[in-house]
């Protein structure tokens, strides 16, 4: 069920907002114990929201295109009223202390939180096994992951566990999770919205966003949730452009479907372009040749960014503290006890290249590179209105398959970081299904704009028929 | 070209980040942390003369609020409440020297 079509039957007293809550709690029971997207479910204050909403409805107050729609919001987003672990045992019993700007802005929209959703630890990772609290499941094969790092609110979204959610990309974590459970998920323009109560991974590409069943309900949440915010610096406005399929280029790039790409996704995606050239847009291939490199500027800028933002969890202010004789054994004490492994390895990778040293050769470089893929994308728009890529390399793939080996891992977000590194808007939607091992899995098309074409780039994703 | 770091380096890496770790997590991280720096590598090949580096990527410049007190959305108490040890509204620690 969509968001406008909620909207419509709520005021239309089609159901009621107690009735219709009760369905997506009814949802969560009977399939979550299996997918384990939820960390925390807030079932009493549901209700109540949605009595209030019922109340409101019965009066004939008027009420806004979200209110009582029922919203996930992934576990690194402060929610009042509910923990925030970050997924991470050093947050196990942190109770956020206010509303992030986005939350803020969606209560006062009247949206319903049902609940906090899994992720991998502080958001690192693709698959959700990072999570200290236990995986979650793809909707559509439990053998097989559902993306990560946002891969709880990605697999309740795609299970019809909640209308739709929020989740934040780094490198990827709202797209390649999207991708994997058969959803809608994108990506801002860097600070098209307020970071402001996300729980800081790395500063410089983090971004949060909606995942939800259509793009017409991510637009709906994007234009709850984004503007300039005086508790974000980095936030910013956007303007607004339409664009007509008649005229419409769409650059697909070469280094996209070359080697180790999944043949069949190869295949869904080109069918996926050829129906847009069929409506009328105009394709050209292009070269973006340093693609190749996004991912490794992406390992040196990212880690670094997580050592300094992570330092701050020391067991002296909030989360996990273990006593220790001294300050330092503190630190380390409650350090070692609270980060999972994936953590730890990011900590000391940029911990490592920042040291004396080793800044210029690596750091500096890797902003350097930056620059160049910026440059890249730039001249690229300047011929072309969006680019069409696949979103993963690979269909979803199976839990564990890719715990032991972390490079094998990191090679998930490799078609997704460009668009963090260059602060593009990205979105993904599921543009086709094939079929593994007798199960149906999703196939997810990327569509990528210059900086603050977000509408533009959600009109494209609306133009798609299947 | 292999970036294996030595038990050394992985030690003194852990002391800054202050992140403690056993002897078989030394070994582990030594393997992981060169297979990630054997990756990153690549970017050696690549010209960066004359290239500005880039740290924030929608070129924004000085942005500031106005200079006034308040309007935070956390209140003071609640986020002191949540040390774990405190004394007259501040948080207490340990002893530094």
């Amino acid at each position: 069920m969509s968001i406008s079509q909620i909207h419509k039957q709520l005021i239309g007293k089609e159901f009621s907002c107690k009735e219709m809550v009760q369905g997506f709690l009814g949802e969560i029971k009977e399939k979550d114990k299996d997918i384990h997207a939820y960390l925390e479910i807030d079932e009493a204050g549901a209700m109540k929201q949605a009595e209030e909403v019922d109340a409101k409805i019965e009066k004939g107050e008027e009420i806004t295109g979200l209110t009582g729609v029922p919203i996930a919001i992934k576990d690194n987003i402060l929610t009042e009223g509910f923990k925030c672990t970050a997924g991470s045992k050093i947050l196990e019993n942190y109770k956020a202390p206010y509303d992030a700007t986005c939350i803020q802005k969606l209560r006062g929209a009247g949206a319903i939180f049902l609940g906090k959703t899994n992720l991998d630890e502080f958001a690192m990772g693709s698959s959700t096994e990072n999570s200290a609290f236990g995986p979650t499941k793809n909707p559509h094969d439990q053998e097989r992951v559902p993306g990560g790092s946002s891969g709880g609110t990605a697999a309740a979204v795609g299970a019809g566990m909640c209308a739709a959610g929020l989740g934040s990309d780094t490198g990827g974590s709202i797209r390649q999770p999207a991708a994997f459970c058969g959803v809608v998920g994108f990506k801002p323009t860097y600070g098209a919205v307020s970071r402001y109560g996300l729980i800081a991974m790395a500063s410089s590409l983090d971004q949060v966003g909606p995942l939800a069943n259509s793009v017409e309900d991510v637009r709906i949440i994007f234009d709850a949730i984004r503007g300039k915010d005086m508790f974000d610096a980095t936030s910013l406005d956007l303007e607004n452009a339409k664009p007509k399929a008649e005229s419409l280029k769409i650059g697909v790039p070469k280094e996209y479907f070359g080697e180790g790409i999944d043949p069949e996704i190869k295949k869904s995606v080109e069918k996926a372009i050829k129906k847009y050239e069929e409506n009328g847009a105009k394709i050209e291939e292009i070269s973006l040749p340093h693609t190749d490199y996004g991912l490794a500027v992406y390992y040196i800028i990212m880690p670094s960014e997580v050592s300094a933002n992570l330092a701050r969890y020391d067991g002296i202010r909030y989360g996990l503290s273990k006593d220790a004789d001294n300050l330092l054994d503190t630190y380390i004490k409650t350090r070692h006890n609270g980060f999972g492994a994936e953590a730890r390895r990011r900590i000391m990778l940029g911990t490592h290249v920042l040291s004396s040293g080793y800044y210029d050769a690596y750091y500096l470089k890797a902003q350097k590179v930056r620059t160049l893929i910026k440059q890249e994308y730039e001249k690229a728009f300047s011929q072309i209105d969006v680019i069409m890529t696949p979103t993963t390399p690979t269909l979803p793939f199976k839990l564990g398959d890719k715990t032991k080996d972390p490079v094998s891992m990191y090679l998930s977000d490799i078609f997704t970081v460009g668009a963090n590194l260059a602060g593009l808007p990205a979105v993904t939607i599921p543009c086709d299904w094939t079929e593994k091992e007798g199960k149906k899995l999703p196939v997810g098309l990327q569509i990528i704009g210059p900086q603050k074409s977000d509408h533009k780039v959600l009109d494209v994703a609306e133009m798609f028929k299947s | 070209m292999s970036k294996n770091l030595s038990k050394e380096q992985v030690e003194h890496i852990a002391e800054l980040a202050r992140i403690g770790i056993s002897d078989e997590e030394k070994e582990k991280f030594q393997k992981d942390l060169g297979a990630v720096l054997d990756y990153v590598d690549k970017l050696e090949g690549v010209d960066v003369a004359d290239v500005e580096p880039t740290a924030h990527i929608t070129g924004l410049e000085n942005e500031t609020r106005p200079d006034e007190n308040g309007s935070s959305h956390a209140d003071v108490k609640a986020l002191v409440d949540m040390a774990p040890e405190t004394k007259d509204g501040y948080v207490k620690v340990g002893k530094v020297l």
